[in-house]
């Protein structure tokens, strides 16, 4: 099998007392959907921050289709094909959607913004997504929350990233925008993207994942199979009862 | 009938109308001072009103600026009075030449602006925090630049003088620009039409665009047509509104000025967009005070001399009223360069329109105070609609 | 037309966005398929600005299809008149329950009939199909072991209770054969088999233009014959049946060592991009599911033989070997073998029988108020 487009060794991270991440060990492939599941405070958000360049490990490596990097800022993990859609979504309410869209790459004819163009390719892009808007020209806060997910999705794709990573996108959609996310995940996936999902909501992300990682207090509590994995499984290994059941591909680490 | 008014109310409400209301404002307030006193909308009076307006506009054009990034630096009138201070003392005691005077002057306060940009990247204090110190600090300055007498003169033949005061764009040098002002606008606004066209997406009727352009074209001929039967469009007015245009054009067209209003909105969000957020930080607070820098050398010109009062409190808190009753917003990421013009006609006619009224200097605060009231209370209740 | 039916209802500013058509065009099309009883406009206000919505007319009433196969659920709604107002799909989790399953398609259920701007007491019956073999008179899942979860569900009630609908509850196979029979590939033939490739491998009957379910809803199983007794033990029990060979999971392990972990819709795509392994595996799965038709194409001697299923969207890749499979194992006939085609309801087929068998209902239900 090929090299992992993004791979995490021994990560670890503290704040102050509290261990959010203790020796993370990450592999994601192309073509591949890792679920990331655990209890709220498991860590499932530090992990994101990590892989986003949202946060600095304290520890660890991480390497971008074996190349060890630094992930300083989520512009320089984007820079490494590795695009996030946080779990505040971090749009700018006042901007308009194809403001928030391009923000931080915007398209440019001379050295004015080309509004045109990018008027263009957002519509272009929200329409591949089957993402809904009235307009492109709303500010941001003005839309529902299911739309501002679509427009952070949205521009998350922009820029071809070899890596979406995506944190508890589910938690604010109705369940027809719960499918059309869903939908959009396995499209990602036969692109040929590598995604990396948390939630709280096994049911949801059990639906689309090759893989499911189980986080608890900080560390991997078990990593299974999707398409074997039962639900029992998988809450034993959230909830930390001990069961280490025949879908898991590698034990817990917590003892 | 109510469902219309309430309409309009929704988007007064939510900001949508721009700065329709303040022209509105502006109306309202010329028409009120006209019915009081009709000496206020004779041509003299408003040619008096523009070039007293040059100074504190250009100081507000900077706090406009910096609202955006949703700061607020309280020691612009200070800087402006440094920057008075430093280009009198140079060019009368001294003996430098003007100009080399004004540009040190507005290095300063560029480097002022650097400084608070530092500070405020590095510590994360909110700019009306550490600026007050910054006030403390640049009034002192200006006290020791000023030195023992505190007050300096210019001579009235020196060209910042006769460029402040006295300098109008001849009547051809004004009609030329407005033809090119014109001409350029309506350019434009077709290329994109064109543009947008030519890819399908949605453009602007002929006739809205039509409307659009005869607008601006009949308040840029009526304007120089009226103020041109006194003295003219003067040159500390023309620079003023250049500069507004300029940033206007800055802010809505550039990736600067849309960082700037990506950060005023969520600096978080756009940092993880990728916008270099403390660069954009330190540019608003450079800007800023650059601007008020040259409010400073402005006003010097203006009333031929520097001295102590010169950037006192009252300054700063006109300049933020112009820029917050123009429709900029104080919780930032919204608002115009034009509410810089607009708001300091409206701060401006409020003062000169009380003292044509027979009022006086406490009537005056008391009027520019509520309007000022009016306007933040207008800002939240905006703001409130949009967030709900 | 189509962006309407897919987004249910959309403003014409929005429908003039997703099309990328300008708003003049936009609306020009728009009022001259309101004119011919295509579309529906009602004034809206979004965000306080007016706009135009745009819905697909229907009749009074509307019947709902759900199809839940056994990693995704299709919902489906329409009018009386078989216009399909409102669709949608949603990925499942692979040992998906009966409760969760039903409850999350009521849900779904409401907010698209929230979408078209109907309510719920529109909705005059449902049809489901599940992957499972169903006794169609009680609407339970008669098979054990076959879906995880679902055995002996008695999926009219569940539903029942929460929609207050007539349910109709039938195998995915047979609501296949049934759709493609009335409306697709099938149509104008008397007996059709259809033979649905997916993840499972199942099968529907429609003889004499009727569903034939036989005793226990079990009937065209073709999934579950068996073709190899030494072969590895099925889901159902049994040794060697034809899905333990062409089901997705015995595909995609074929595949595994050498392409790694592969989608069914991957190896689908690849292969359709030359990868001379999956190409292979498809056509392979081909011949095997041909020799398997052969059978019952012996038995029963169908005018059509219909392939449906997310493995039929390889098309010519899979039916070629097919054809050539149930050619040399029947009876050679003076008109030529039977006609191996596949389906043109696609990936909608089942969800589209489960409407039919709704809108009979709703039908029959109308023919005895009026008799009585
Ligand atoms: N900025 C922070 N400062 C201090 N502690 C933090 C911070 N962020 C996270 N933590 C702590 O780190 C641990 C892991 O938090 P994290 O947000 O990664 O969990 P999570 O799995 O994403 O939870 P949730 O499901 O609630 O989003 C928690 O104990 C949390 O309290
Ligand atoms: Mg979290
Ligand atoms: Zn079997």
């Amino acid at each position: 099998m090929s090299a992992p487009v993004l791979s995490l060794r021994a990560v670890a991270k503290s704040y102050g007392a509290a261990r959010a991440l203790d020796g993370v060990d990450v592999e994601l492939h192309r073509h591949e959907v890792l679920a990331v599941i655990g209890d709220s405070g498991a860590g499932k958000s530090t992990l994101v921050g990590v892989m986003s360049g949202n946060q600095r490990p304290d520890a660890g490596e991480i390497a971008v289709d074996d190349r060890p990097v630094t992930l300083a800022s989520p512009a320089v993990a984007r820079s490494h094909g590795i695009a996030s859609v946080f779990q505040d979504l971090a749009l700018a309410p006042n901007l308009d959607v194809v403001e928030n869209l391009f923000l931080g790459a915007e398209l440019t004819r001379g050295r004015l913004l080309d509004e045109v163009s990018m008027e263009k390719q957002a519509w272009e892009l929200l329409g591949q997504l089957a993402v809904r808007v009235p307009s492109v020209r709303v500010p941001v806060g003005a839309l529902s929350a299911a739309q501002r997910q679509g427009v952070a999705i949205a521009r998350s794709l922009l820029g071809d990233p070899k890596v979406i990573v995506l944190d508890e996108p589910t938690a604010s959609l109705g369940i027809r925008q719960t499918a059309e996310f869903l939908t959009l995940v396995e499209r990602l996936r036969s692109r040929g993207l590598g995604v990396v999902v948390t939630s709280h909501s096994l049911v949801d992300v059990h639906a689309v994942a090759d893989r499911i990682m189980v986080l608890r207090l900080g560390r991997v509590n078990g990593e299974f199979d999707a398409s074997v994995a039962t639900q029992e499984e998988l809450l034993a290994a959230v909830t930390g009862v001990e069961s280490p059941g025949n879908g898991a591909v590698r034990g817990g680490g917590a003892r | 009938m109510i469902a219309a008014f309430s309409g309009t109310w929704h988007r007064v409400r939510s900001g949508e109308l721009g700065v329709l209301p303040v022209v509105g404002l502006l109306a309202l307030v010329w028409l009120v001072f006209q019915a009081i006193n009709p000496a206020f909308l004779s041509s003299d009076n408003l040619v008096n009103l523009t070039q007293q307006s040059a100074a504190t506009g250009v100081i507000a054009l900077g706090v406009v600026v910096l609202l955006h990034v949703g700061q607020l630096d309280l020691s612009i009138g200070a800087v402006s009075g440094l920057a008075a201070a430093i280009t009198a003392v140079t060019s009368v005691q001294w003996g430098w030449s003007q100009g080399v005077s004004v540009l040190v002057a507005l290095g300063v306060g560029l480097a002022v602006g650097l400084v608070y940009g530092m500070v405020h990247t590095r510590l994360g204090v909110p700019g009306f925090v550490f600026t007050l110190a910054g006030l403390l600090l640049v009034t002192g300055l200006q006290l020791r630049v000023l030195g023992p007498t505190g007050s300096i003169n210019l001579p009235f033949e020196t060209p910042l003088v006769y460029l402040s005061q006295r300098a109008f764009l001849a009547p051809a040098a004004s009609w030329t620009l407005v033809a090119l002002i014109a001409a350029g606008y309506v350019a434009a606004r077709l290329v994109e039409r064109s543009r947008r066209l030519r890819v399908d997406l949605p453009a602007e009727s002929l006739g809205a665009l039509a409307a659009r352009c005869a607008v601006l074209v009949a308040l840029l001929v009526g304007g120089v047509a009226y103020l041109g039967t006194n003295r003219g469009v003067g040159v500390a007015f023309a620079v003023f509104v250049a500069l507004v245009a300029a940033v206007d054009f800055a802010l809505r067209r550039t990736r600067w000025g849309r960082s700037v209003r990506a950060v005023g909105g969520d600096a978080d969000a756009a940092r993880k967009a990728g916008v270099p957020v403390r660069r954009v930080f330190v540019s608003a607070f450079v800007v800023s005070s650059t601007m008020a820098a040259l409010g400073g050398v402005l006003a010097t010109g203006r009333l031929a001399a520097a001295n102590q009062g010169t950037g006192e409190v009252e300054l700063v808190l006109t300049a933020i009223a112009a820029a917050v009753i123009g429709g900029t917003s104080l919780f930032g990421g919204r608002g115009s360069a034009w509410s810089a013009l607009l708001g300091v006609l409206v701060v401006q006619s409020v003062s000169t329109g009380v003292l044509l009224a027979g009022g006086d200097y406490s009537m005056r605060l008391v009027v520019t105070g509520l309007v000022f009231t009016v306007a933040i209370w207008l800002d939240a209740v905006a703001r409130r609609a949009r967030r709900g | 037309m189509n962006a309407v039916q897919q987004r249910g209802s959309l403003t014409q500013v929005e429908l003039a966005g997703v099309t990328g058509l300008s708003p003049a065009t936009v609306s020009n099309i728009v009022k001259e398929l309101v004119a011919s009883g295509v579309l529906h406009t009602s004034p809206t206000s979004r965000s306080g600005r007016r706009a135009l919505q745009v819905t697909l007319a229907r009749n009074l009433g509307l019947v709902a299809g759900f199809h839940f196969d056994s990693r995704s659920l299709r919902v489906a709604l329409s009018d009386v008149a078989h216009r399909i107002v409102a669709e949608q799909r949603m990925p499942l989790a692979p040992d998906h329950r009966a409760d969760a399953g039903l409850d999350r398609a009521a849900l779904m259920l409401g907010e698209m009939v929230e979408s078209v701007d109907a309510a719920l007491d529109e909705v005059l019956a449902v049809g489901v199909g599940v992957p499972a073999p169903v006794d169609v008179a009680t609407g339970t899942v008669s098979s054990l072991g076959l879906l995880r979860g679902w055995d002996g569900a008695a999926v009219p009630e569940i539903l029942g209770a929460r929609l207050g609908v007539p349910v109709q509850v039938d195998n995915e196979a047979n609501l296949g054969a049934l759709a493609e029979a009335r409306l697709g590939a099938g149509r104008g033939c008397q007996h059709v088999l259809y033979v649905r490739v997916s993840h499972g491998v199942g099968g529907g009957l429609v003889l004499g233009g009727e569903v034939f379910r036989g005793r226990v809803g079990a009937a065209g199983e073709i999934g579950h014959v068996s073709v190899d007794e030494h072969g590895s033990v099925c889901r159902c029990g049994n040794r060697g049946c034809l899905e333990t060979i062409v089901g997705a999971p015995a595909l995609l392990e074929t595949l595994r060592s050498s392409h790694g972990s592969l989608s069914l819709r991957d190896v689908i795509v690849r292969a359709a991009e030359g990868d001379p392994g999956c190409r292979r595996v498809i056509s392979d799965a081909g011949r095997h599911l041909g020799m398997a038709v052969a059978t019952v194409c012996n038995v029963l001697d169908p005018e059509v033989v219909v392939v449906g299923g997310e493995l039929a969207e390889a098309g010519e890749l899979l039916l070629e070997p097919m054809r050539a499979a149930i050619e040399a194992c029947t009876i050679p006939a003076v008109v030529g073998p039977v006609r191996v085609v596949a389906g043109e309801l696609g990936a909608s087929a089942e969800v589209r029988g489960a409407l039919a068998v709704a809108l009979d209902q709703v039908s029959i239900a109308g023919r005895k108020q009026v008799a009585g």
